[in-house]
């Protein structure tokens, strides 16, 4: 009865060492054609792999600096490495334990500073951005960051009447047509900052740096829709926004027995704190996964209505089915109320007017949502507007919107979004005067502008 | 498993303390009878009802359903081996038996490995449990790096392999060129799943204390079928060897009495991973393919006709035998592997932008494997990077974490030999 052994004799570990010393110097001898070849092939592909672009001329490798820098990298990692092999002091270091997890702790720490640097970033995102389907999540969170994290401060001259940030899901993407609001505002003064399914704990996360956005007014669209969704800790909507404050509030608007039962998207979300290799983990995967060499196949493209949404269209029928699904008491709806009021606060606190409109959907799917979950939320909100400070138009203080204004389950057609945006002008027109506000001369009157032949 | 390891604990204890060769037997029979008619019940009860109603309904007859709504005992396959090889280690005199009922409890529910192997011999962890863990920093270090190389071969390979292989047999009419994706995707799969699964579990045995057998070795780089299972699934390769295959006689009696063991111990492997037709016309594939190995060889020898066939030509032709093993293996049902067979064979090779991600994703994840594995075969150290050299060791362990952060996948996917 002979059972195999895993070898691991003096022998066995020799060898490696000779095996090493042998590549090394094979290595070193050819680091120059490494060199040539790195640097030619890096500049005809190195766009190919990282843009999809077609294929460079191979003559031009002279004058590129990616293939240069490519080329000079390889042929310095072998030197390295055959120096290394070679210096007495690091053949003892070698053998000095736990240095080489140490080391590899570092160099994953520099991977991840390397990945925040400004020019690896944005190459980084733009690789990810042209290989990914364009209603992809992840192609809508590396917006959302540009928007967020990299563009600074909203600086237009003139300075606008107002600046206007619309934050939420598709339902407000689809809502408010921002070129309609910016008659009124000025133009390039409206920002829409919106995900599809945003949800109240992403509102919570996105307060800090739409607050260094100073914005004067941000409208936010909710409703039970919101509320009433999410069973545990939506943590892909979470990480890639993952910071230390962020991931302490999200702890904090969640009782014991919930932190418990969330424990693992807790960890999930601090180690998105630790290491942007885990929170960037969805457009990293884009990046190395999906790649093809056929560019006459293309990507998938979503129809105009499905970019316009920026969500996959679905009909009445299955939105109906999917809001009686979806939409319960589930053991989330404190914890959002809480990481909304934190939201609130924040905001209101750095200035900003905070709009919320009591949002809905398409009256047959309406009629999905138990009536006692839209009570409690108006009822929620109503208290929050009165004890933070902020504007909470219900259904029956704004537009009324009919059976014809809805496009889908949960989205406004262009019809429904004109309504909405009209009556958003005009109610921010009324009120910025009744605020005493001045209204800037060249800004005409809010009331009947752009509006469509059919609307009211 | 409690009444496993009662009846177990029970009859090995007879069969050490008596003299008595029949009382022995006797024993030994119980504890075998008692093991399999455990593990028939409970694994292919359902899978003999429904044959059994499947050739009465062919043939005319009607009968009532018979099968049962039962949950499989997790690992039943796995503890109920490695039970009845310690009684019958005790009965054959090979082993001393465990004198503490906890300690052989603990010798069969061992939990790093209870769920899906390695399956342990007596003679291996009983003397390990019997005197005590035995921790040191070493085995800290190695044991975390399996467990680390465990997890990636899990998270990174297997499950970022998996939506192909299933896309691939949830098609109906598949290319060729889909069905060479799909099964060396699985190939992969099923590699980086189970042996991950070992590794992690010899990983967390090693932190504890305990030495944990080896279960593979580098298995795609086989030259021929004899070579894959000395490499793949060892501890029940070894298992089937040893309790099956040389007691049946193994090959002491002749060319056609070999070939039937062989036949029959693939037979009865292939049946071990479950009750159903595919495992079986997998465990006979493979029986041919030992028997035609055999055959092969015990001609050159007879006909001096010595043909030396290069190493990489005999590793790629064994790789891909292996495949179509693992494309009978994989299919829903002997249908399904007609249709991938056939699907094969039109040799259509174009690649919509779907086959294109995922022949660049297959080759992203199996690439570098079979790189590192190269390396391990070319320097017979299993323990390569743990060997290298500081710079290359330090990347290397850079690159795997980096991996298991950025590309693994921790959702909720069961390890597939969790069924068996």
């Amino acid at each position: 009865m002979s059972l195999p052994q895993e070898i691991e004799t003096n022998q066995a570990c020799r060898c490696v060492s000779d095996w090493e010393r042998g590549l090394s110097t094979i290595l070193l001898w050819s680091s120059p054609v490494i060199l040539i070849v790195t640097w030619v092939g890096s500049a005809t592909f190195g766009k190919t792999l990282l843009f999809l672009y077609p294929a460079a001329s191979p003559a031009g490798f002279i004058s590129s600096k990616l293939g240069l820098v490519a080329g000079i990298l390889a042929a310095l990692s072998i030197v390295l490495y055959w120096a290394t092999l070679r210096t007495a002091r690091i053949e003892r270091a070698n053998r000095l334990p736990g240095l080489s997890p140490l080391l590899c702790l570092l160099g994953l720490g520099l991977g991840g500073l390397l990945l925040q640097f400004p020019k690896s970033h944005w190459v980084f995102q733009e690789s990810v951005k042209a290989r990914t389907p364009q209603l992809e999540f992840s192609r809508n969170i590396i917006f959302m960051q540009q928007k967020l994290f990299t563009e600074a401060p909203i600086e237009i001259t003139p300075a606008p009447l107002s600046k206007v940030g619309l934050v939420g899901s598709s339902q407000i993407n689809l809502g408010i047509d921002v070129e309609q609001l910016e008659t009124w505002s000025g133009e390039g003064a409206v920002h829409k900052y919106c995900l599809p399914g945003m949800v109240p704990l992403q509102y919570q996360a996105l307060s800090a740096p739409l607050a260094e956005k100073r914005l004067d007014v941000v409208v936010c669209w909710l409703s039970e829709f919101d509320f009433f969704r999410e069973r545990e800790l939506p943590t892909s909507r979470l990480r890639w926004c993952a910071e230390t404050a962020n991931v302490r509030d999200v702890f904090s608007v969640l009782t014991p027995n919930q932190a418990w039962f969330n424990r693992g998207h807790l960890a999930d979300l601090a180690t998105a704190v630790v290491t942007p290799l885990w929170s960037q983990r969805e457009p990293i995967q884009m990046l190395s996964f999906r790649f093809w060499w056929r560019f006459d196949v293309g990507a998938p493209v979503a129809s105009d209505e499905e970019q316009q949404v920026g969500a996959r269209l679905a009909d009445l029928d299955q939105g109906v089915k999917n809001a009686k699904q979806n939409i319960q008491r589930t053991p989330l709806v404190d914890a959002n109320f809480q990481a909304f009021e934190r939201f609130a606060r924040r905001l209101t606190d750095a200035g900003t007017r905070l709009v919320i409109i009591e949002g809905e959907s398409h009256p047959l799917t309406m009629e999905a949502y138990p009536p006692a979950f839209r009570a409690e939320t108006r009822e929620k909100l109503s208290e929050l507007s009165r004890s933070v400070g902020f504007d909470f138009v219900t259904t029956d203080q704004r537009v009324q919107l009919e059976t014809d204004d809805w496009r889908d389950a949960v989205h406004l057609n262009e019809t429904g979004e004109a309504k909405l945006t009209n009556w958003l002008m005009n109610y921010l027109q009324e009120s910025t005067n009744r605020l005493g506000a001045a209204l800037p001369v060249s800004v005409p009157s809010a009331h009947p502008l752009n509006l469509p032949s059919q609307s009211f | 498993m409690l009444a496993s390891t009662v009846i177990d604990f029970g009859c090995s204890r007879g069969i050490a303390n008596s003299q008595d060769s029949r009382v022995r037997r006797r024993l030994l029979w119980t504890s075998v009878a008692a093991n399999l008619t455990v593990l028939g019940f409970f694994k292919y009860y359902n899978f003999f009802a429904d044959s059994l109603l499947d050739i009465a309904s062919h043939a005319g007859l009607e009968l009532t359903p018979m099968t049962l709504n039962i949950v499989l005992p997790v690992g039943i396959s796995f503890y109920t081996f490695q039970t009845m090889s310690y009684t019958i280690d005790v009965y054959r005199g090979d082993l001393k038996r465990l004198s503490s009922f906890t300690d052989f409890a603990l010798y069969v529910a061992f939990f790093p490995q209870l769920v899906a192997g390695p399956i342990e011999r007596g003679s291996r962890l009983a003397p390990q449990i019997e005197s005590g863990p035995r921790t040191s920093w070493a085995g800290m270090q190695d044991g975390a790096w399996l467990i680390i190389k465990g997890l990636f071969k899990k998270a990174v390979l297997a499950d970022n392999l998996a939506p192909i292989v299933d896309s691939t047999f949830a098609m109906s009419d598949p290319s060729a060129v889909q069905v060479l994706i799909g099964v060396y995707a699985f190939a992969f799969q099923i590699y980086g799943d189970f042996s991950g699964y070992t590794d992690i579990a010899r990983g967390v045995g090693r932190m504890m204390g305990y030495n944990l057998m080896l279960n593979f070795r580098l298995p795609y780089f086989a030259t021929n079928p004899s070579d894959f299972w000395q490499r793949w699934h060892i501890s029940l390769s070894s298992w089937l060897r040893d309790y099956l295959y040389i007691p049946l006689g193994g090959n002491r009696g002749g060319k056609w009495f070999t070939y039937r063991n062989l036949v029959l111990t693939m037979l009865l492997g292939g049946l071990w991973h479950g009750a159903a037709w595919t495992f079986v016309i997998w465990g006979l594939f493979h029986g041919a393919l030992l028997i035609a190995h055999r055959q092969v060889a015990s001609w050159q020898r007879e006909s001096g006709w010595n043909v030396s066939v290069p190493y990489l030509v005999k590793l790629v032709v064994m790789f891909h035998l292996t495949c179509i093993g693992w494309l009978i293996f994989r299919a829903e049902s002997t249908t399904q592997i007609l249709e991938m067979l056939s699907g094969l064979a039109r040799f259509d090779f174009g690649l919509s932008l779907a086959d294109q991600m995922n022949a660049w994703k297959l080759a992203l994840l199996c690439v570098p494997v079979i790189l590192i594995q190269a390396c391990q075969e070319s320097t017979g150290n299993l323990n390569f990077v743990r060997h290298l050299s500081l710079l290359p060791r330090t990347v290397a362990y850079a690159s795997v974490i980096a991996a298991l952060l950025s590309l693994g996948q921790f959702g909720q996917s069961e390890f597939i030999y969790f069924q068996f």
